[in-house]
């Protein structure tokens, strides 16, 4: 009861951010709430499948570039967008979890890192799609039907806490699904599941495709909150950041895992800022990355089970 | 495709050989995921740029200095991964991406954040003929101490004591412990034989590849796919696959260079969905 109270009470204190907060905070929340959203991605697959991805910035990706794209061609609804997006990053899982799914363990870390930063490279080379290392900007999307412009920053953190919270609850709903279930189960006994009949290959490539979908979702709602995109926001960095933060808050629900992310965006942005040397974000993410390898050990306790990559 | 692209090719193959050797050696024997073998070639290329490897003297200098620099760099590695062993590969891979993280910064801080210029050392800054066209003579012996190094490593993993060893702490570290091998120091030891020829590519290949900002993610990223391609630890496998990334990396810069990244990823997809255990294993799916 007092874990469903701290989580209701973060997610209150979220929603009421922008009538409390100043504007630099809400940007930062906007950010950290799409950013959130790749991570809660990331921890639906590892949570299930056990498949732990350091690629989900090419779904991220996918959907980022889709929702700039409708932008620039004068469609500027954002539900519009959000459903693009979603169907860009689920079409783009369908062919790369071929593959993917067929993957366990440490083989499926390195596939999804190749697959993730061949599209930050494929981002980075075609420039009449995605204008390359430039990046691609996109205006202030519209609600639709309603007209409202989410141009002011406290709209725009509205419409973005509304999607998570709606999409967190969504997959509260669907973690007691009877698919969820045996995707569970085959993260833990694999082979014994394939040996009961169930089809694993097709279970693991759906679970691929619910990831995806989130992480499509999160790569819109990052250009709505920025208003832009470039290769550099679907990379290694962004990536790792999104599986640190799922394996964080692991053991616990989306709201942990987006709780995580703020803490490792906060700690990277405000070490960047007020301490020496000066712009220096990458070295402090660097250093939260190995303080975030070894709290475990610090604990005496293990990684969590379920995230542990089996050999 | 020309004789002298089919050259450029294979000598494109072999510099992503030698850094991915190193790493498919350290996953394979260790099951230890490292993201910071990138910086283990910037830091060939650093070697190379400071000692003035443009000169004779500098350039087996620089050679020198590969040695010692990796087994340094690798024993970093070795000693933030060894405490996490139990932890699963997730808590290796964030640490050791906090410290090619780390030694992005590091790197950019000591060059100015530019790119490293690079030029063989005379003799060796000359052009050859081959099939009438002009070739760089310095990628010649390159392919010549590739092929080299790639011959000692197979001989050193398949044929000697050290090898066998290596194999046993791989195959059930608890065994091996039981008749007497450490297999803390065979951690650490194969940790820096695999820095040391990521850093010694790195001195190598500076000519061909130089260092600057986002190599050591280029270098990472081709010699994951290496290793995905060719199944992690198996360095026959790890030849082919990069052999034909380079093929694919020449190809596709010369005739679509926007979709060049593009074709490895068709390939990485075709690859794992065909034959998931890699090209150097005889199963199928």
């Amino acid at each position: 009861m007092t874990r469903r109270l701290a989580v209701t009470g973060v997610a209150a204190v979220a929603v009421a951010l922008p009538f409390v907060a100043d504007t630099y905070t809400v940007t930062v929340g906007a950010r950290i709430l799409a950013l959130g959203l790749l991570a809660v991605a990331v921890h639906l697959l590892s949570t299930r499948t056990l498949q732990a991805s350091l690629g989900h910035g090419a779904y991220f990706g996918v959907g980022g570039y889709t929702t700039a794209l409708l932008a620039q061609s004068g469609h500027d609804s954002a539900p519009l967008q959000l459903a693009a997006a979603i169907t860009a990053a689920t079409a783009a899982a369908a062919v790369i979890a071929v593959a993917l799914a067929r993957l366990r363990g440490l083989t499926y870390v390195l596939a999804s890192l190749a697959v993730g930063m061949l599209a930050a490279a494929y981002a980075a080379s075609a420039h009449t799609v995605t204008g390359g290392t430039d990046g691609i900007a996109a205006a202030a999307p519209k609600l639709w039907p309603f007209g409202i412009s989410l141009a002011p920053v406290g709209t725009r953190y509205l419409w973005l806490a509304t999607v998570v919270l709606g999409i967190c609850g969504l997959l509260a709903w669907h973690a007691r699904s009877p698919f969820a279930a045996a995707a569970i189960a085959i993260g833990d006994i694999d082979q014994g599941m394939n040996a009961f009949g169930y089809p694993v290959a097709r279970t693991v490539w759906r679970g691929h495709l619910h990831s995806a979908a989130v992480a499509g979702a999160a790569g819109a709602l990052w250009v709505h909150a920025t208003g832009y995109l470039n290769p550099t926001d679907l990379g290694l960095t962004t990536s790792a950041l999104a599986l640190a933060a799922a394996t964080i808050g692991h053991h616990h629900g989306p709201i942990v895992v987006i709780t995580a992310t703020a803490a490792l965006v906060c700690a990277r942005d405000v070490a960047a800022s007020h301490l020496p040397p000066a712009g220096q974000g990458p070295l402090w993410l660097g250093l939260l990355l190995l303080t975030a390898a070894f709290l475990p050990l610090a604990g005496r306790r293990t990684t969590p089970t379920p995230a542990e990559v089996r050999p | 495709m020309t004789a002298v692209g089919i050259v450029d090719a294979v000598a494109c193959g072999l510099v992503y050989y030698v850094v991915a050797s190193g790493l498919t050696l350290i996953l394979g024997s260790l099951r230890v995921l490292t993201l910071a073998h990138g910086s283990a070639y910037l830091a060939g290329t650093w070697l190379a740029w400071q000692l003035q490897a443009d000169t004779p003297a500098g350039y087996l200098a620089a050679l020198g200095a590969a040695i010692p620099t990796g087994i340094a760099l690798g024993s970093v590695g070795a000693a933030l991964t060894w405490p996490l062993r139990r932890h699963g590969h997730l808590a290796q891979a964030l640490a050791t991406l906090g410290l090619s993280l780390i030694a992005a910064q590091a790197f950019a801080a000591a060059t100015g954040g530019g790119w490293l210029p690079a030029t063989p050392p005379p003799p060796l800054d000359t052009t050859v003929s081959i099939a009438g066209a002009r070739y760089p003579a310095y990628r010649l012996l390159f392919i010549a101490a590739a092929l080299l190094i790639a011959l000692i490593l197979w001989v050193t993993m398949s044929r000697t004591k050290a090898g066998l060893t290596v194999r046993a702490v791989a195959d059930d570290p608890a065994m091996a412990a039981s008749i007497g091998i450490r297999p803390a120091l065979v951690h650490s030891l194969v940790f820096a034989a695999g820095t040391v020829l990521a850093v010694l590519a790195g001195v190598l290949a500076a000519p061909i590849v130089p260092g600057g900002p986002g190599t050591d993610g280029q270098m990472l990223v081709t010699s994951l796919l290496i290793v995905v391609l060719g199944g992690a630890g198996d360095l026959r496998g790890a030849f082919v696959a990069a052999l034909v990334t380079g093929a694919v990396t020449t190809i596709g810069v010369i005739t679509a260079p926007a979709v060049a990244p593009f074709l490895l990823f068709a390939v990485l997809v075709a690859v794992v969905a065909i034959r998931p255990s890699g090209l150097g294993s005889r199963r199928w799916a």
